[in-house]
């Protein structure tokens, strides 16, 4: 009877168990980890300038409730820095730095915009910043300003509110929230003196300034008020009962708004309640393309104010006249290299102000002759420049004096300039018919 | 004194708005009831219900009425997809659902929450999308009704009432039921519990995106992959107003808000103060009437 045989233990492998090995590829891959980090951590430490740069940082809103309008400042300010760098660069002290533009997405959200700005200039070295969209974002990117000492152009937050605040490094390149309904009050005023006007705006720091100063406005022009309502900036998606207590209040004309979504959504629902006033008025959304395609018909003859449109025709021989320093391309020049870069879209106001702020740091920083914040703040001070977007100058404070705006109305499918007569394109259409 | 054209005119459209409400956080009060999940990722549902109907009705010209069925069928299939691939896992083979369970789905939805809001930012790219369709107004007197608001209070009141029919009239929805108030004696009673939850979420997930849907045609335009955050805050006080697993009470929560937010502008509220009250409610229903308005 065969005996049982004990079973042999199995031989292990040049002796180096699977734990061994185990150990041996974590150690590896962290190694491999570590040292990339830093590498890659020692090489954005390098300051941007040893290589001729300029770098300007800033976040901008790609997604959340301002993606419309931050979509469109970054184009602009990627068209303003394609021209710069074609055109020879920033010069400085006999060299040329060429602008390099570090950017993330803030999301529309300030939490996002207060973590981005310390990294764009602790871990990315940004020796300018460009604000973010909106007078939100703005207000939450300027004290991270002052305290890093860097340059905040702001080009898309024109709250008068951010400059009684004393920053010392925020300037404004657009026309202050306070004259943004002056347009279409005026010509009311001119034209329709009797009309009753319903106030309908957004909460937020830009829209809340806007409106008020609107309010004020037509009381100073005469002007009946029959409501002012005021609803949440954030989340608000249904205007009936605003728009209902408007129409029994006898309104004729309805102007006010906030941002995109909202000032959509308020022209959507005016049908709703079966109500068409004579003028309607919007702040921000009116001047985006996507209005009119999201809107159809409903958005004929819908007015707004705009920071600049491409007709608008600000010349060298302009700027001469006025006492302006001409500087960057005209407005059809860049309006052609926006359109060639950007898949033949047009530029939209928010293009154009967004890339106005960076000629103006670049024609600053010339003036300056220096990278130094202190040199260039004084600089930007000084200035009286005219560019593409119009005119440029600051008080003390930083808040935009020199800058005008225009009123825009949708026309059978186009954006016409209707105000000020002198730049018109077209007489303002009245009253509204969708 | 309020104009009384207008405080009609308000509760036509507050009455509205409630429906609208109600068919959005229908969905929740299913899961919420028979399964006692609470799922944090529901406003991302409904956006994605919102998306759907927009889509069909870009690349297949469907009115948003006619998504809604659309809508339903694919959220019953994520509902399933849903309850097997985060749910069961934890309520598998329990005859109550405890806290650590409530915790754990908890947490989970809302990781859901965070993946579905930041793909959708990604592929949608946050532009506000929307539907034009039925804009026309129905004049009642003083009176402005819009239709399209009209149709969506018919179809969340018919959506309700079938659900409640379902749940009280068959064997199915008796055995849900059976479920949602003891799963250890649905068991001995035959009831397969693992089927009857992925069932009740399906079902849950279905009503979500058919709410989702007929969002769309109260919101012409506005549909972003944010809206979720506007909507699940009002979902969830609607469901504990009403009552978790209570049919008629996503009606009764719905209603409620609806109406406050929209009538008390009349009475010269500003919309902001109107919405803090409407949530207010909230807090005597929680101290003195924790199983909802409904009895």
């Amino acid at each position: 009877m065969a005996q049982p045989v004990e079973p042999e233990p199995k031989p292990t492998t040049a002796g180096i168990s699977g734990r061994t090995k185990l150990i041996a590829g974590i150690v590896v891959a962290v190694l491999i980890v570590g040292i990339t980090s830093g590498i890659v951590y020692v090489l954005s430490q390098t300051p941007a300038s040893a290589f001729g740069i300029v770098r300007v940082g800033f976040s901008i809103s790609l997604t959340g409730q301002y993606n419309v309008e931050g979509k469109n400042s970054l184009t602009g300010i990627e068209t303003a820095a394609k021209w710069i760098n074609d055109h020879g660069g920033v010069e400085v002290n006999g060299k040329a730095y060429s602008v390099d533009l570090d950017y993330y997405d803030d999301a529309s959200d300030p939490t996002n915009v207060v973590n981005l700005y310390p990294r764009i200039i602790t871990q990315d070295n940004a020796q300018f910043l460009l604000a973010p969209y909106s007078s939100a974002l703005t207000g939450a990117a300027a004290p991270l300003a002052d305290q890093y000492d860097r340059i905040l152009l702001s080009h898309g937050g024109s709250s008068n509110t951010l400059w009684t605040k004393g920053y010392r490094n925020l300037v404004e390149v657009l026309s202050p929230a306070t004259t943004y309904l002056d347009g279409p009050l005026d010509w009311i005023k001119a034209n329709h003196p009797t009309d009753k006007i319903a106030f309908l705006y957004a909460d937020d720091a830009f829209s809340i300034v806007a409106g008020r100063a609107a309010v004020a406005h037509a009381q100073q022009l005469g002007l009946a008020n029959a409501s002012i309502q005021t609803y949440p900036n954030k989340g608000t998606t249904d205007f009936h009962t605003q728009l209902n207590a408007a129409k029994a209040a006898g309104a004729d004309d309805l102007i006010g708004g906030g941002h995109f979504q909202d000032g959509q959504a308020i022209v959507s629902q005016l049908s709703s309640v079966n109500w068409k006033p004579k003028i309607v008025s919007l702040l921000v959304a009116v001047t985006e393309p996507s209005f009119q395609s999201g809107l159809g018909a409903a958005a004929n003859n819908v007015t707004g104010p705009s920071q600049w449109e491409s007709a608008v025709n600000y010349t060298p021989a302009l700027a001469a006249t006025q006492g302006f320093t001409w500087f960057g391309p005209s407005s059809a020049d860049f309006t052609t290299l926006y359109k060639s870069i950007h898949s033949g879209l047009a530029p939209t106001y928010h293009s154009g102000e967004a890339a106005a702020s960076l000629f103006i740091l670049v024609k600053a920083i010339e003036t300056a002759n220096s990278l130094n914040t202190t040199a260039v703040r004084q600089a930007l001070a000084q200035m009286k420049v005219m560019t593409f977007f119009g005119g440029f100058q600051v008080d003390s404070t930083g808040l935009q004096t020199a800058h005008t705006m225009v009123l825009v109305q949708w026309q059978d499918g186009q954006l016409k300039v209707v105000q000020p007569a002198a730049v018109a394109q077209s007489s303002v259409r009245y009253p509204y018919i969708p | 004194m309020a104009d009384l054209g207008l405080v009609a005119a308000d509760l036509v459209v507050g009455l509205m708005l409630g429906c609208v409400f109600a068919v959005i956080a229908h969905g929740l009060n299913v899961i919420w009831g028979v399964t006692k999940v609470v799922n944090v990722a529901h406003g991302e549902f409904i956006m994605l219900g919102a998306y759907g109907a927009y889509y069909l009705n870009l690349y297949l010209g469907f009115n948003p009425l006619l998504s809604v069925p659309v809508d339903a069928a694919i959220g019953i299939g994520v509902g399933f997809l849903f309850y097997f691939g985060l749910l069961h896992r934890e309520l598998r083979g329990k005859e109550t659902i405890t806290r650590e369970s409530e915790m754990v789905t908890l947490v989970a939805t809302f990781g859901l929450s965070l993946i579905l809001s930041n793909v959708a930012l990604a592929i949608f790219k946050g532009d506000a999308v929307g539907i034009r369709w039925a804009p026309e107004t129905l004049a009642l007197g003083p009176v402005g009704v819009p239709l399209g608001g009209l149709y969506v209070a018919i179809s969340s009141v018919a959506i309700i009432a079938i659900s409640d029919l379902f749940l009280s009239r068959t064997y199915l929805g008796n055995a849900i039921r059976a479920y949602s108030q003891d799963i250890g004696a649905a068991q001995l009673m035959g009831i397969n519990p693992t089927r009857i939850a992925a069932i009740a979420t399906a079902i849950g997930f279905g009503l979500t995106m058919a709410g989702g849907a007929l969002l769309t045609v109260w919101l012409p335009v506005g549909i972003t992959p944010l809206i979720g955050s506007t909507y699940a805050p009002i979902s969830f006080v609607i469901v504990v107003l009403g009552g978790p697993g209570k049919m008629w009470g996503s009606l009764l929560g719905g209603l409620t808000l609806g109406i406050l937010i929209d009538v008390l502008p009349a009475f010269g509220i500003s919309t902001s103060i109107a919405v803090a009250v409407a949530f207010l409610i909230l807090i005597p229903v929680l101290l003195f009437a924790r199983e909802g308005i409904l009895r």
